[in-house]
């Protein structure tokens, strides 16, 4: 078992966007949507004491993602490496998980109307490539790897430095994407970006709350009424029913 | 031995020469490509390299059926090593580009409509041949001007040398570093070159002065600081605006703009009255330091406190951390340099305080280059200009570069007809609209001209003006010159090779000037068929072959960056007259300039009056990757940034769009305020290469605004004639209030 | 004869009636709607199963962990199971289309929309009754019934509601329209809807396959009829309707048989075709022949071929043509489908018409031509070619069947016998050779169990 991670050091990172477009292009993501990008917070304060600081956004891979409960067909799952993917094949872009990531990380595609977000680019990995948007950092700033792996830099960067991850204590779904960086700068981002409460969208709610039991209900009442009636018939035979 | 010294010599040997050699023969063309991934798909890989900017990072461009899927960066390459950045990333959506120039075209319109008819390359280039002679026979060649820019445009540079010429200038000198290269030769006997060696990584203390590096992107420059950043180095930042550098930063000195010279001046008042320059390092290789002392006592950091409004603590806690770090201190020069009209003496400080603190050519200050020493083709002697250069490089502004010129020298000379008629331009790769202040004027210029071309990619906006239009191909479709590196810790070669055929009807560069070549009867300057040929002669001397080239996209040779590793061989170490550093320059002196920088006050803006300072984003390339679909994306216009406390006196809330009109009437298009405690509250600042007027340019039309179009005053640095760009001022219009 | 008039209404049967009765079978079911039964039956049993194993949230899934193993370990993947799911509910919605477009005049038509959904008094009283009964509560009879009882009249009304908004929802699904927000509805209403039909469902089959009073009509699902006893005990009121129309035919055969005159026939004038127009002298010399002799025809035909070669650069073709106007509406209703999909796409790039080639216009110039040349010729009428035994409707099945077969093995080979045959042997394609001998050789196989049909 592994558990993918990524760190992403804060103070190194400038803010380019060569993730984002890196990302763009590895995958093909269409004009004006992305599955990772980066923010700025701040400034912040007052001259001179200001704050302010990027923040990269993308898919957190959480350990419990609510997202995967959302999805109805199970294309959104987690994988044995931790990290939470789509199969486009089973994908009917409903956009449920959208709804329900905390982090805004998921988006409609909509020249393929499939959901769409960063899976620590699962083909390269398996080929033995790092991220697209790791081999691209103009500042080295991203890290990509196994934390179960001791010898790992995340492991290293998330165990021995400390590296945080965006939760707060309404929303902590064990986010596996790390920040390092000058504190007072990562508290900005961090809080400036902070989880949302993760919502499941009005039908959902419906399904899950009204049309799921009532489903039950009618089947289940069907089913006592015949078993009831079977019951009869086996009881006074069938000869009864011959007139 | 000064006296003797000449001005010429100076600019000779402040610049890195490669030597000739004989012509090689080409080798045989093998397949470059190499298998790779993009996504889930296979793909071919070829090593390039880059033209998103004049970073010329390496490139491994990724192609599936012809097509090009992906950039990456090329892992070999020895200056980026596989990193690359959004516009470089980006770079597919311009070989894309809808909108782009497809086929040679002929005005019809009157100048600046933007009305064409299409015609065929041989109409084109016997066309424009003709002019060119008919030029040449009634005014001479000289009134023949050139603009270029980019790699490419050697070829053009040699057509423009055999046609008689010596009128070329790009923005490059006096729009951007030419103040830097000039402050620091003065000094150190050597300018910083492209890119610029500093020693980042290695720093224990970088000094950012009004650099922004982090949004201004170039990307083994921003590795370099951001692997320093790790490796603990401290950071200083000084600059009017909150920065992404500033925020990063252990000290941010918010400078009230223009007074750099009164901090550095201060700060060499600190380590020279406290004693802690580097006295050895001095005394080994400075001369003039008993007149810089006695020059900067009076300027404590007191009195640099009421000018720059930096308290005096800690301008003095700043220049003893440097003393501490020192000689690892990266005092970084900055690249677009003219600001203000005394750019040389800033750029002089800059450097004096890197001689005090001895990081010149040591390890994490300054590093030095190595000149490696590629071949040439055999050419015949150039024919010698009858005239003098028209825009007084040489002679009105000694100090300006003869070989990079003066943009506005030429257009004053195109306006005035003096010291001789310009009745030509040749654009090439060069935007003289958008990247030239005193835009009216340049409009008026080309209103005179008999004949005016531009080579380019994109339909900007001065393509609207031009009577001839030549497409040319992107950078992923052509074979370039090579980009021979000195300036970098190990000096490398890297190519540049076509990935795809070129587009539509477009042409590469080579080709274009090859072909005018051969029309102009001057086909011998260009002594081969193809450009691999070229290519060949050029890296022969180099023992390294074009296959290799081809397969890798560049190799690197062993370099001595630092003072205690050079060799006779690297030449003198300081190639000054006196053959050291300078602190005192004896050529300023000789020229009735200031020995020793001194600090003039810049003019204030008037009250209601910002001023307006500009700078770059990291997903644009100043002009001209506004178009980019993937990058229009990311940041598809401008903003300008306003202190919240300003911004409460004028009521306005963030977004809005307002319009800024400048001290001369000149008026922006509305552009949307950020508002943030972010910057100083005397002025505005906003990224540049905005406001495109071309509608063409279909993503980019009247998105955001120019700030060349903001000013329409300018300081020029009577030394090497860089134009000051931060000298004039806005006040903020809102649309809504005025209708 | 078991009764000298007809009851009003059902009266106790002596044994010997019953014994006679219960040996008769009355016609109850077509055997289209037979087949059309089970062949919902089956889709309803995969498409459930199927379904089930789909839902997989916890929020929503009803179906335990290890079925939705095993169904997709079946399947092979959740992919392939949703792709199943998918395309037999494509499957089932198209039938149902065709069923509707060829029986409308024959099923949808007020009086048996009304036999099978219309309830009556009668029918809300058989409800309560029925129900009190099976329950054990009530020995009251029945009350008298139709074709169809009070039960499946119930369930009819609401599988004719439920399976439109299925379709409908499901579609939305696989093919993402409307957008998103639509799609999360359809989920919930599809599974909502299927849930009502499922509880009915239990019924039915319960009715159908478990109770014992019901199992001729489940008999009936099979052999299409049922006995007179069932029918009499269970649906008297259409039992009674039966035995009318049978007296009605009983007297109409002794009329005949008495030599009684038949209701008269129109005169022969009014029946009699009126003359066609002469035709004009041109017509008449270019219909010295009615047909072409087929060697001038065929190389009528190569030098068509060959003009059309020199002229467009490519050859004729039918199955190419088609494809288009087939990715122009698919493009109209589904564009980011079509463009992502690995075959439309060859034909649709979005922003570019799919109907811009040549064999598009060329298919509509062939119907131009043909017209033309069938009026010159004085061939055009309406007519339907057919063998002497089957039906039009017959004709007409087996047509459409042939003709998805056709398209489908066209695009297989990538052309048909215009596209592949002619236009590729013209330019010795090998793969048009082995086409040709492919379609000889399967055509001469097809004709010996399609003969029937045709002779």
């Amino acid at each position: 078992m592994a558990r993918y991670a990524m760190v992403i050091d804060l103070q190194k990172c400038v803010g380019c966007q060569a993730c984002t477009v890196a990302c763009n292009s590895e995958w093909e993501v269409p004009v004006g949507y992305a599955r990772t990008h980066v923010h700025y917070a701040g400034p912040a304060g007052v001259i001179p004491h200001l704050v302010a600081g990027p923040y990269v956004a993308q898919c957190n891979h959480c350990s419990h993602p609510t997202c995967v409960r959302a999805c109805p067909t199970g294309a959104t799952y987690q994988t044995d490496q931790g990290s939470v993917v789509v199969n486009r094949d089973l994908c009917i872009g409903c956009g449920f998980c959208v709804e329900a990531c905390p982090y805004g990380a998921r988006f409609l595609d909509p020249v393929r109307n499939k959901v769409d977000k960063c899976d620590f680019c699962a083909a390269r990995v398996e080929k033995g490539l790092q991220p697209a948007c790791v081999i691209t950092c103009t500042a080295h700033a991203k890290f990509f790897g196994d934390l179960e792996d001791a010898s790992s830099s995340v492991s290293q960067m998330v165990y021995e430095k400390g590296a945080r991850r965006n939760e707060t204590p309404a929303v902590h779904i064990g986010p596996n994407v790390y920040y390092l960086g000058r504190k007072a700068n990562v508290d900005l981002a961090l809080a400036s970006f902070a989880p949302r409460p993760p919502r499941l969208a009005a039908p959902g709610r419906f399904w899950r709350d009204a049309v799921k039991p009532l489903v039950l209900a009618a089947i289940g009442a069907t089913f006592l009424g015949q078993a009831i009636a079977f019951f009869n018939q086996l009881v006074k035979g069938e000869g009864q029913f011959d007139d | 031995m000064s006296s003797k010294w000449t001005r010429r010599d100076w600019i000779r040997r402040s610049t890195v020469a490669g030597t000739a050699a004989t012509v090689a023969a080409a080798e045989a063309a093998t397949s470059p490509g190499r298998p790779g991934w993009q996504g889930a798909s296979r793909v071919e890989q070829i090593a390039t390299n880059c033209e998103m900017c004049f970073w010329r990072c390496g490139v491994l461009a990724e192609v599936r059926e012809g097509k090009v899927v992906k950039l990456q960066g090329n892992p070999e390459h020895p200056l980026t090593e596989g990193r690359l950045c959004a516009r470089g990333n980006a770079g597919t959506q311009l070989l894309y580009d809808p909108d782009r120039l497809k086929r040679p075209m002929l005005r019809t319109g009157a100048r600046g409509e933007g009305k064409f008819r299409e015609i065929t390359w041989d109409q084109a280039l016997d066309f424009l041949a003709d002019r060119m002679t008919l030029l040449k026979q009634k005014y001479g060649p000289e009134s023949l001007a050139f603009f270029p820019h980019g790699v490419a445009s050697g070829f053009f540079s040699t057509l423009m040398k055999a046609f008689g010429t010596p009128n070329s200038a790009e923005p490059a000198f006096s729009q951007c570093r030419g103040p830097r290269e000039v402050g620091y030769a003065l000094t150190f006997g050597r300018g910083l070159g492209s890119p610029e060696p500093v020693d980042l990584e290695e720093s224990k203390l970088i000094v950012l002065i009004g650099s922004h590096i982090g949004e201004n992107v170039f990307t083994s420059q921003v590795t370099s600081f951001s692997t320093a950043l790790e490796r603990g180095a401290r950071l200083i930042v000084v600059d009017p605006r909150f920065s992404v550098a500033a925020a990063k930063a252990d000290w941010w000195l918010p400078i009230r703009p223009g007074t750099d010279i009164a901090l550095l001046l201060a700060w060499m008042n600190v380590l020279i009255a406290e004693n802690q320059y580097d006295r050895d390092y001095i005394a080994q290789y400075a001369q003039g330091m008993p007149e810089l002392a006695a020059h900067v006592r009076e300027f404590t950091p007191e009195w640099a406190e009421g000018i720059t409004e930096i308290p005096a603590a800690r301008i003095r806690e700043t220049a003893l951390a440097m003393a501490d770090a020192k000689p690892a201190v990266a005092l970084h020069p900055g690249r677009h340099a003219t600001w203000y009209g005394d750019d040389t003496q800033r750029s002089r400080a800059m450097a004096l305080v890197t001689a005090l603190l001895g990081a010149w050519g040591r390890k994490g200050g300054i590093f030095l280059p190595t000149a490696i020493h590629a071949g040439a083709p055999k050419l015949p002697p150039f024919p010698t200009p009858a005239r003098e250069r028209a825009d007084g490089a040489g002679t009105r502004y000694p100090l300006a570069s003869e070989e990079q010129g003066l943009t506005l020298g030429l257009i004053d000379a195109t306006l005035s007809g003096k010291p001789y008629p310009i009745k030509g331009w040749i654009v090439y790769g060069q935007n003289v609209l958008e990247s030239i202040p005193l835009q009216a004027r340049t409009r008026k210029a080309i209103d005179q001209l008999d004949l005016m071309v531009v080579v380019d990619v994109l339909p900007v906006d001065q393509v609207n003006y031009a009577d001839l239009v030549l497409p040319e191909a992107t950078y992923l479709e052509r074979y370039d010159a090579p980009a021979i590196v000195a300036s970098a810790k190990k000096p490398f070669v890297a190519i540049r090779q076509p990935v795809v055929d070129p587009l539509y009807d477009t042409r590469p560069g080579w080709w274009i000037a090859k072909q005018l070549a051969g029309r102009l009867g001057l086909g011998d300057y260009f002594p081969y068929d193809t450009p691999e040929q070229h290519l060949a002669t050029l890296v022969k001397p180099l023992g390294v072959t074009t296959g290799f080239l081809r397969a890798h996209g560049a190799a690197a040779f062993e370099g001595r960056p630092y003072l205690d590793q050079r060799t006779p061989a690297d030449g003198p170490l300081f190639p000054t007259a006196s053959g050291k550093i300078e602190l005192h320059s004896a050529m300023l002196q000789q020229l009735g300039f200031d020995a020793l920088p001194r600090y003039t006050p810049p003019a204030d803006p008037p009250l209601g009056y910002f001023r307006l300072l500009y700078g770059r984003a990291p997903v644009h390339s100043f002009a001209r990757s506004e178009n980019n679909a993937w990058l229009d994306a990311l940041m598809p216009e401008n903003q300008v940034w306003i202190n919240s406390e300003a911004a409460r006196d004028l009521h306005l809330e963030d977004g809005r769009r307002i319009v800024l009109e400048n001290q001369d009437g000149a008026r922006s298009l509305p552009v949307a305020v950020r508002i943030t405690p972010g910057i100083r509250r005397d002025c505005v600042y906003m990224v540049h290469g905005f406001g495109h007027r071309s509608r063409a340019l279909h993503l980019a039309y009247h998105k955001g605004t120019s700030d060349t179009q903001l000013m329409t005053r300018i300081d020029i640095d009577p030394i090497m004639g860089g134009t000051g760009m931060r000298v004039n001022f806005v006040r903020v219009l809102d649309p809504e209030r005025e209708a | 004869m078991p009764f000298e008039t007809l009851p009003i209404e059902p009266v106790i049967l002596s044994a010997e009636q019953a014994e006679v009765m219960a040996q008769r079978q009355l016609k109850k079911h077509h055997v289209a709607i037979i087949l059309l039964h089970w062949f919902n039956a089956t889709v309803w049993l995969l498409e459930l199963a199927t379904g089930g194993a789909l839902i997989s949230s916890v929020f929503y899934r009803f179906a335990p962990g290890w079925y939705l193993e095993m169904l997709t370990s079946m399947f092979g993947s959740r992919a392939n199971l949703l792709r199943f799911h998918i395309v037999l509910g494509v499957v089932w919605t198209t039938v149902f289309f065709v069923y509707g477009i060829f029986g409308h005049r024959t099923y949808l038509k007020m009086e048996i929309l009304q036999r099978e959904v219309g309830l009556d008094a009668d029918d809300w009283r058989w409800l309560r009754v029925r129900l009190l009964r099976i329950l054990g509560k009530s020995r009251e009879h029945l009350p008298p019934q139709g074709i169809y009882n009070a039960g499946q009249k119930l369930f009819a009304v609401m599988i004719y509601i439920m399976i439109p908004v299925i379709m409908l929802t499901g579609m939305t699904m696989a093919f993402h329209w409307f957008g998103p927000a639509a799609i999360r509805w359809a989920i919930v209403v599809h599974f909502a809807a299927v849930g009502m039909v499922v509880s009915g469902l239990m019924v039915h089959v319960y009715m159908g396959a478990v109770f014992p009073e019901e199992k001729p009509a489940f008999f009936s699902m099979i052999t299409g009829t049922v006995n007179e006893l069932f029918a009499y005990r269970h649906h008297f009121k259409w039992w009674r309707e039966v035995k009318m129309q049978e007296k009605q035919w009983e007297q109409a055969w002794e009329r005949e048989q008495s030599g009684e005159p038949a209701a008269p026939s129109p005169p022969a004038e009014l029946t009699a075709p009126p003359s066609p127009p002469q035709p004009s002298a041109l017509m008449r010399a270019l219909r010295a022949r009615d047909y072409w002799p087929p060697y001038i025809a065929g190389a009528g035909l190569g030098l068509t071929l060959l003009a059309t070669f020199f002229v467009m650069g490519q050859g004729l073709g039918a199955s190419g043509g088609f494809t288009r106007y087939l990715v122009a509406i698919l493009s109209l209703f589904a564009p980011g489908y079509t463009a992502a999909s690995a075959y439309w796409s060859n034909y649709y790039q979005p922003g570019h018409s799919p109907l811009l080639d040549f064999l598009v216009f060329e298919i509509i110039g062939a119907a131009i031509g043909g017209l033309v040349s069938g009026w010159l010729s004085g061939r055009l009428k309406f007519t339907v070619d057919k063998g002497p035994r089957i039906s039009r409707r017959t004709r007409y099945l087996l047509a459409t069947g042939g003709g998805v077969l056709t398209g489908f093995g066209a695009r297989l080979a990538r052309g048909c016998t215009s596209g592949l045959a002619l236009s590729g042997g013209a330019v010795l394609s090998a793969g048009a050779f082995v086409f040709m001998l492919a379609v000889f050789a399967a055509g001469f196989m097809g004709a010996y169990f399609m003969r029937r049909y045709w002779l």
